[in-house]
């Protein structure tokens, strides 16, 4: 009796073992890459899928044709559909694909800038949150036209595959500060939180528009490096998309928006700057330049105190940094000189950093954190709430300070003078 | 007579810690965001120290009566027909929880992992390993749990630190919460969290002696107490006080977060272990009490005729909630606030009458 009943267990078992109802067989199921959102013309939004290619004997064929993409020898098919909602876009993306979609591999979820100022960013992303196969880690891109386009030409770059490029492309928000690395989780905790506000990272299509090829040559004026928004870097070839920048967002409407310049001084008063390289007008000689590769030294020191109901809040960010070049070939590696360079980036970054302040107090939108320090004065959530910091942040009086050290010159620790003859002098 | 076996405190803690967590891996947290905010991390410690309190109350009570569990000693204090009243509303809420844990279980796995999966499919699964590990006995579970439970509190530590790249320690601020008077309060209601420890007083003859109940108790209630703690708050410097209120299960979500690298992410899956063995262990425990009260009431001898029929008894109780909000807004939040009458009030109204009454147990 008892082997009877081993034997019936072992059945029953090897039924549950199965996972019948939910089982997922890789070759049933379509893995969407990227999820674009536009407003819809024949319905409110209009939902764009990017997957691999289902090809005969694997996606491995890197053969181009219809709406095919190449890439590292994946080929990627794109999907378009206007539908009320993403979950019945979702339904009627299987109406015509004989596969399931599946949202286990989703990198970047793209919304178009037109969605993300209308307001509607917390609408769609309403089932999103709650569909259990999207991973709360899913990237969040704030697309600068049309997020169909972005997913249709964001393609692998350099022998990767779409989500090794993705991957790729977000880890450069660590080496250069440019954006931030943002995900749906982030996006979702800002959009409710009462101690800051979301922001999301900008892309779009490089079209190459800014790139001017016939025309006076550039002279001395000065530009500072990162100060553009994505899809306006003048460049020509190389990926045809791009991540630069910082869309601000009030509660989920957005309202305004930052440089990739901006976006690394943001970086830096979160105390979540890693490194970047920065091109400052020689103190010296205004009309060259100086490189610096600025890391942070430290994590800033914010003070929030209250009088009355106006919020005063105090800034001091700490870097270090290299000297990458110094195009006048003034010899600053000296103790007496280096300060000089020190001086001026502090100035620099001071200037910038107040100007992106103010930016934001003029959208009222606290990106900066500062309330982060700000609620530390509030014993309850009820005083807290009832204080609403996101309010009352374009009152605040920020009063910022910049310490920076220089700790190596390269591999120079002598700039020797450049010798002309005579006539050349 | 029922023979429950023999086992050592390890196992005994091993088995009453897994029982207490194992429902907090589900809705719980979120439970204590919406009525504490940001204070939840230390309201775990307040709802401790609130069941500490009860279990001393217990161990003076079987302190009292030296070789009997808590069935017997109610007898011995009320009489048989009060207390068979006593256990008997004892056996019903330890069968309630079991339910409505299973439900719950249930339910979560459904919106997590498996969606197409009928319920009752589920719930089935589970009430077959129910039966068979009730056929198994206590002092295989309790053996068990010993051994799962290292695996689990590695599994456990291991994902908080993963997610630790998520602790934000600005989130526990405002410290107070929704106020400090709101969080004793809360805290002393749902001190039912550690409820189970008191089950020692049910299985307290598989222990070898009544000190070992006291190192039992205390010990469990200072691991489950110290686990809850930094499960709470971690899960409240991951997510600020509105987003943790929307999620339903906050540290499975805590899991999907976790992302380092193309090669490194999807840790949720490792998660699903410690979920699943966890309420294997809680669900057949708390069936398992309600078997030996049961068998006490009705003097029965064997348990085994009567572990199908309650199997049954448990998943149609399993059904009875409509939907996941009328499961937690509710019964789950009923059972939670006013659990602590049960493991607590009984036992202390026991010791009372005991005390004033002047009666006593006989060693044995």
């Amino acid at each position: 009796m008892k082997r009877v009943l081993a034997v019936a267990l072992l059945c029953v078992m090897a039924f549950m073992l199965a996972g019948c109802y939910d089982a997922r067989d890789i070759n049933d199921a379509a893995y969407i890459l990227l999820i674009g959102i536009d407003r819809g013309m024949s319905d409110k939004f209009r939902v764009t899928f990017k997957f691999p290619a289902f090809e005969a004997g694997g996606a491995q064929k890197g053969e181009r044709g219809g709406g095919e993409s190449p890439g590292g020898g994946l080929s990627y098919k794109t999907m378009t559909i206007d539908a009320p909602s993403f979950n019945a876009a979702l339904e009627l993306a299987n109406t015509s694909i004989p596969r399931a979609l599946n949202f286990m591999h989703a990198q970047f979820i793209v919304i178009s800038e037109d969605i993300a100022k209308a307001g509607l960013v917390g609408e769609f992303l309403a089932p999103i949150v709650r569909n259990s196969s999207i991973r709360y880690s899913t990237r969040l891109l704030i697309a600068k036209e049309s997020a169909a386009e972005f997913v249709e030409l964001l393609e692998p770059f350099g022998g990767s595959d779409i989500t090794r490029m993705c991957e790729n492309l977000i880890k450069q928000a660590q080496e250069t500060g440019l954006f931030a690395d943002l995900t749906l989780y982030d996006l979702h905790d800002c959009m409710t939180s009462p101690y800051h506000q979301p922001i999301a990272v900008l892309a779009a299509v490089n079209k190459g528009e800014n790139f001017i090829e016939k025309g006076p040559k550039w002279d001395t004026k000065y530009n500072i490096p990162g100060d553009y928004y994505a899809g306006d870097v003048p460049r020509k070839k190389g990926s045809k998309v791009e991540l630069l920048g910082l869309a601000v967002f009030n509660g989920d409407r957005m309202v305004g928006k930052l440089t990739g310049h901006e976006s690394r001084l943001l970086a830096m008063a979160k105390g979540v700057f890693e490194k970047g390289t920065y091109t400052i007008p020689d103190p010296k000689r205004p009309e060259l330049n100086v490189d610096l590769e600025v890391r942070e030294a430290r994590r800033p020191d914010i003070k929030v105190w209250f009088e009355g109901q106006k919020p005063f809040v105090s800034l001091k960010i700490y870097l270090e940094g290299d000297i990458h070049s110094i195009q006048s070939g003034i010899h600053y590696e000296t103790p007496e000189m280096l300060p000089v360079i020190e001086r001026a980036f502090e100035r620099f970054i001071k200037r910038e950093l107040d100007k992106a302040i103010e930016k934001t107090q003029r959208l009222n939108c606290d990106v900066f954190h500062f309330g982060h320090i700000a609620v530390k004065k509030f014993a309850t959530i009820q005083e807290w709430e009832a204080y609403d910091w996101n309010s009352h942040y374009k009152d605040a009086e920020i009063y910022t300070e910049v310490d920076f050290k220089i700790r190596r010159t390269g591999t120079m620790i002598y700039s020797s003078k450049i010798k002309y003859s005579e006539e050349d002098k | 007579m029922v023979e429950q076996g023999k086992f050592g405190n390890e196992e005994a803690i091993a088995v009453l810690v897994i029982a207490c967590m194992a429902k907090e891996f589900f809705t719980d947290p979120n439970i204590i965001v919406r009525k504490v905010g940001t204070a939840g991390w230390y309201m775990v410690l307040i709802s401790a120290a609130v069941a500490a309190v009860g279990f001393t109350v217990m161990y003076f009570l079987l302190k009292r009566f030296p070789g009997k569990n808590v069935m017997e000693i109610y007898d011995a204090v009320f009489g048989r027909c009060i207390g068979f009243v006593f256990s008997f509303f004892l056996a019903v809420v330890l069968l309630f929880s079991a339910a409505m844990n299973l439900r719950e279980y249930v339910e979560i796995i459904k919106i997590y992992v498996f969606p197409k999966t009928p319920p009752v499919y589920l719930i089935g699964s589970l009430a077959v390993t129910v039966v068979i590990l009730s056929f198994i006995g206590l002092e295989n579970i309790a053996r068990y749990s010993k051994l799962a439970g290292c695996v689990m509190l590695a599994g456990f530590i291991i994902l908080l630190l993963l997610a630790s790249s998520f602790f934000r320690f600005y989130r526990v601020y405002p410290l107070l919460g929704y106020g400090l008077r709101n969080t004793l309060v809360q805290g002393f209601l749902r001190s039912s969290i550690y409820g189970e420890i008191t089950l020692v007083a049910i299985f307290a003859k598989s222990l070898h002696r009544i000190e070992d109940v006291r190192k039992v108790g205390y010990t469990s209630l200072i691991i489950a107490a110290a686990l809850l703690f930094i499960m709470q708050l971690g899960l409240t410097l991951i997510f600020t006080y509105p987003f943790g209120k929307e999620l339903t299960a906050p540290l499975y979500a805590v899991a999907s977060l976790i992302h380092y690298g193309a090669f490194f992410q999807r840790v949720e899956s490792l998660f699903l272990f410690i979920w699943n063995i966890s309420t294997m262990i809680a669900i057949p425990l708390l069936f398992y009490m309600v078997l030996l009260i049961y068998s006490h009431l009705f003097k029965i001898d064997d348990l085994r005729p009567i572990v199908v029929p309650f199997s049954v008894i448990l998943v149609t109780l399993s059904l009875i909630p409509s939907n996941i909000v009328e499961l937690v807004q509710f019964y789950i939040k009923y059972l939670r606030e006013f659990g602590w009458v049960v493991f607590y009030v009984l036992p202390s109204i026991a010791l009372t009458v005991a005390a004033l009454s002047q009666k006593k147990g006989t060693q044995t």
